[in-house]
């Protein structure tokens, strides 16, 4: 009887910890607010044993681009009504609307015409923020995407 | 389906809600991993989940995979309360279906919300995965709970693992022969195609119907409440007919 206590007890201690943790940390939804800075492109999966984070070029940058969704935006501007500005040297290229998934780990940008980009967010600190493209819910990081935070 | 525990159940009997129970399973685990990437009638990733979000220090998500976790233990908790404290000589019937509906009010309110109030903010998602990992922790636990513990149909390790089992069992001629394997083969696999069945049905519905693809997950589940309920009134209306015609003849006789 007293090991089921204990057990009681405890889960209850655990799910009252995260309640706190819950409500007082920072979540995903307010950390990912405001200016970011494209720092790098990097593939995290080549067929070479040498060199794992090959950067890439731009050309392969752009071919990447031609087949999808992502604009070759510097700062990305996310605001908190839902709305993700990217901006190309100083100029607004594209107003879209994001939102956040899952446990705050994957980020959906809808553009204008109803096109859907989807994200892995593999790092979300205040300074930091890694997004891997998201092909499939089994693999990720194909491409791998670095920003600094601009204050 | 609903009506008789554990060794009083027929194989029929387990058949017809392993299927059900599956399908249902199947179409809010597709369901929610396209509206909200997150799986909800398993918790085995979620596990593993915990486990890394923890080693990375990201506390917020590291709580929030753990109230998920223990919302699917609180579902099955919750179910098998209900069936062991019901009151023998009341109605065994209730006493199962209560989980039923307490997961159709769960699945109703996820559809409801989506459909009137969404704003597409990570808590309301939060929510919603706790929600449903819920009322699939209140579904595997009235089967495994009702099937003395041979049928769950919330996920498929288990299941596979059994499966794997039992062929290689049937490569003997002895276990081919055996009638109780071969009925837990049938009801295992069962379960697979019902639950993929359910999956590739809830791709398409939403595509077709959008959130509304939840209200036929609660039409499946409303079957089996009903179909039970149908065949208790059915059995009521024969006893009752066969009691008057007991005390018809009895008056008749003296």
């Amino acid at each position: 009887m007293k090991i089921i206590y204990t057990s009681f007890i405890g889960f209850v201690f655990l799910i009252v910890c995260s309640s706190i943790i819950i409500s007082d940390l920072k979540g995903p939804e307010s950390l990912i607010l405001g200016s970011w800075d494209e720092v790098s492109w990097e593939y995290e999966r080549v067929n070479s044993t040498e060199n794992s984070n090959l950067p890439l070029d731009n050309l392969v940058k752009k071919e990447i681009c031609s087949n999808m969704f992502i604009h070759e935006a510097e700062t990305w501007v996310f605001k908190k009504n839902n709305r993700l500005q990217l901006v190309k040297r100083g100029h607004e290229e594209e107003e879209l609307i994001y939102n956040l998934r899952g446990r705050g780990n994957i980020l959906e940008m809808i553009h204008k015409d109803n096109g859907t980009e989807i994200y892995q967010i593999q790092d979300l600190t205040k300074n930091k923020l890694v997004l891997h493209f998201n092909f499939d819910l089994q693999v990720k990081g194909i491409v791998k995407m670095t920003f600094s935070k601009v204050d | 389906m609903l009506r008789k525990f554990n060794n009083y159940r027929t194989h029929q009997d387990n058949l017809k809600i392993a299927i059900l129970t599956a399908c249902s399973a199947g179409m809010v685990n597709v369901l929610s991993v396209i509206l909200f990437f997150a799986f909800t009638s398993n918790v085995t990733g979620h596990y593993a989940i915990l486990a890394q979000e923890v080693a990375k220090g990201n506390w917020y998500q590291a709580a929030i995979v753990f109230i998920w976790i223990s919302l699917f233990l609180i579902g099955n908790f919750t179910s098998n309360m209900l069936i062991i404290h019901s009151k023998p000589g009341k109605s065994t019937y209730l006493a199962h279906a209560t989980p039923l509906i307490l997961e159709i009010i769960c699945l109703l309110t996820v559809s409801i919300y989506l459909q009137r109030f969404y704003l597409n903010t990570l808590w309301e998602t939060e929510f919603l995965v706790a929600l449903m990992l819920f009322a699939m922790g209140l579904q595997n636990g009235l089967t495994a709970s009702i099937t003395n513990f041979s049928i769950k149909t919330t996920h498929l390790t288990g299941l596979t693992t059994d499966l794997g089992l039992l062929f290689s069992m049937f490569t003997k001629k002895k276990y081919r022969k055996d009638k109780k394997l071969r009925r837990k083969a049938q009801i295992l696999l069962s379960v697979v195609t019902a639950y993929m069945f359910g999956g590739i049905s809830a791709g398409i519905l939403h595509i077709k119907v959008g959130y509304a693809a939840f209200y036929i997950v609660c039409v499946l589940l409303g079957i089996i409440l009903f179909y039970d309920y149908s065949v208790l009134k059915i059995k009521r209306r024969k006893r009752s007919l066969f009691t008057r015609k007991n005390i018809l003849f009895s008056k008749k006789t003296l």
